[in-house]
């Protein structure tokens, strides 16, 4: 009895600290970790505003109807695209200036300043960067011209156009082609007969007939027109831009 | 009689550091569980009006200052540009999301999920307007 | 009397005595690894990490404010050519950072309007140059504390955007007259 009651009270003081210390373990093991979620959690929600209002900023003036290497909303001028400088986009887009930042069409990159998505160890917030897709239509545009004879054909049929069309007519002498028209508008006309070179807005319907009008006037062989326009070939692509600190 | 109180005492120190376990990760759970994500009906928006600029620029398969505009035209021209336009909406919209273009005359593309929120773009040319519903499911 | 008693006839050498502390001893140091413990946590936490915590949510908080206040400025003043522009707008701030007010100015960075966020604390700041036209003079600024309003006046010579603070300018107005477009046309 003696012996066992010696027993109890040391066993229990020696469970006791050995099963604080357990506790003591558990406790801190769950601490580190939540401390280990809590900063997954703060950079998860870092959203990094500036450099995405930057990144943004610049792909909207990318894209935008009125910019200079571009066609329209969303359509971009190959060559011109491909010679943007950073210094040109500095000027442009304010909020990029002392950023560096990346613009890529697919996978080939157009423009680059520094090294935007090098992530710094350790580093701010601020330093991390943004990253912004859109899907754009890039167009090339190649030069097509084809030249008539008027006494056999008097129609060009314009599959796909972009901007003003060049149209040089040889009359031969004593005939003259007063007119022509282009779809169902009529965007040259001389009553004395066309002659020379001639630049000219036409309408937008694809595809386009250009057709020249003798009405009634016999044509004299020896009477030609060369039509000249440019047929934009396109592919559509994703521009990424990405802006760092 | 000596295993049991040894049991006893164990377990009590356990007991409160499971609690206290509890607590912290309670804690935890509160910051993780609350959803965080930057505004997805302004990104879809722009994908939406993005989608419409690109095929507003293609040429159309009939006849017609673009595809757009052709298929808003007539009911003939709708016929017309609707393979066309299903195949191009697929690609001109980012990989993963699903759009459905709206006409007077017809849509092309699949219904959108309930469930999901979905960006908008419209576009309107004199009487003609289309909308464009983008969504990712 | 009883746990002297049973203390002193632990002592000597027991078998089974030497691997255990008496209770006393034992509860004690356990009082003691518990005290300390908490402290130990306690000043980790609050020295180190939540400081530093605070400080990169309110930091993150002054860069989401600015670039508000931005975005709404930038919709405001639009680079698109326009005859003449008057507008009003109201623009939404939160209150407190890191519970404490701040200040929006207007500010120029190298000939660009900028906003510069002012906060008490050193590490809630931040510049944000505006994507509006160059020619844009901008001025004024906002408290946080309380509403915030922007106006915009855009004619042919001049482009002001100026920071109102404080109430009293009504709901938000604009007009704007957009620049006549040219009328189609080919040359001969």
């Amino acid at each position: 009895m003696n012996a066992s009651q010696l027993r109890a009270p040391t066993d229990r003081a020696q469970a006791n600290l050995i099963g604080f210390a357990v506790a003591v373990i558990v406790v801190t093991t769950v601490a580190v970790v939540g401390v280990a979620l809590a900063n997954d959690a703060v950079a998860d929600a870092d959203r990094r505003p500036l450099a995405t209002h930057a990144a943004e900023r610049l792909a909207d003036h990318l894209v935008a109807a009125d910019a200079a290497h571009t066609r329209g909303p969303n359509v971009l001028r190959s060559r011109a695209t491909a010679n943007l400088t950073p210094a040109a986009l500095d000027a442009a887009v304010p909020p990029l200036r002392n950023r560096s930042f990346r613009v890529s069409l697919g996978t080939e990159t157009v423009v680059v300043r520094g090294h935007p998505s090098a992530a710094v160890a350790g580093g701010s917030a601020a330093r991390r960067g943004a990253r912004v897709t859109r899907r754009v239509r890039i167009e090339r545009a190649v030069e097509r011209s084809t030249r008539i004879d008027l006494a056999d054909r008097r129609a060009v049929t314009l599959r796909d156009h972009a901007g003003p069309v060049v149209v040089v007519v040889d009359p031969a002498p004593g005939q003259s082609i007063a007119t022509l028209r282009a779809g169902d508008r009529i965007v040259l006309h001389d009553p004395d007969g066309l002659a020379g070179r001639y630049v000219v807005s036409v309408p937008q319907t694809r595809p386009l007939d250009l057709v020249f009008v003798t009405r009634g006037r016999p044509v004299v062989v020896g009477a030609t027109a060369t039509v000249t326009w440019t047929e934009p070939t396109a592919r559509t692509a994703s521009l990424v831009v990405v802006v760092g600190g | 009689m000596a295993e049991r109180t040894d049991r006893g005492q164990l377990a009590t120190s356990l007991v409160e550091a499971t609690v206290g376990a509890l607590l912290l990760l309670s804690v935890v759970a509160g910051f993780l569980w609350v959803p965080v994500g930057d505004a997805p009906d302004a990104r879809l928006d722009r994908h939406a009006a993005d989608a419409l600029a690109v095929l507003d620029a293609e040429p159309p398969a009939g006849t017609g200052r673009s595809r757009l505009s052709a298929a808003c035209r007539s009911p003939a021209a709708f016929a017309t540009e609707r393979t066309e336009l299903a195949a191009r909406l697929d690609a001109v919209l980012p990989a993963a999301a699903f759009g459905r273009l709206e006409t007077p005359y017809g849509a092309v593309g699949p219904a959108p999920p309930a469930a999901v929120s979905a960006g908008t773009a419209t576009r309107s040319t004199g009487r003609c307007v289309l909308s464009l519903r983008v969504w990712v499911p | 009397m009883t746990l002297l008693t049973r203390v002193w006839r632990a002592l000597p050498g027991d078998s089974g005595t030497d691997r255990g502390l008496s209770p006393v001893v034992g509860k004690t140091l356990e009082l003691g690894i518990g005290v300390l413990f908490v402290a130990l946590l306690t000043a980790t936490f609050f020295g180190g990490l939540v400081p530093d915590y605070r400080a990169t949510v309110g930091a993150e908080l002054g860069d989401r404010a600015l670039v508000a206040a931005g975005d709404r400025l930038e919709t405001a003043a639009p680079s698109e050519r326009f005859d003449r522009i008057d507008r009003r707008v109201t623009v939404p701030l939160p209150e407190t950072i890191r519970g404490d007010a701040y200040r929006i100015v207007a500010a120029d960075d190298a000939g660009d309007p900028t906003l510069r966020l002012v906060h008490p604390h050193p590490s809630i700041g931040g510049r944000l140059r505006l994507a509006i036209p160059r020619r844009a003079s901008i001025s004024g600024s906002w408290t946080s504390s309380s509403p915030s309003w922007a106006t915009v006046s855009v004619t042919e010579e001049s482009f002001a955007v100026r920071l109102v603070d404080g109430g009293g300018l009504g709901t938000d107005a604009s007009t704007a007259t957009p620049v006549p477009t040219p009328s189609p046309g080919g040359s001969p």
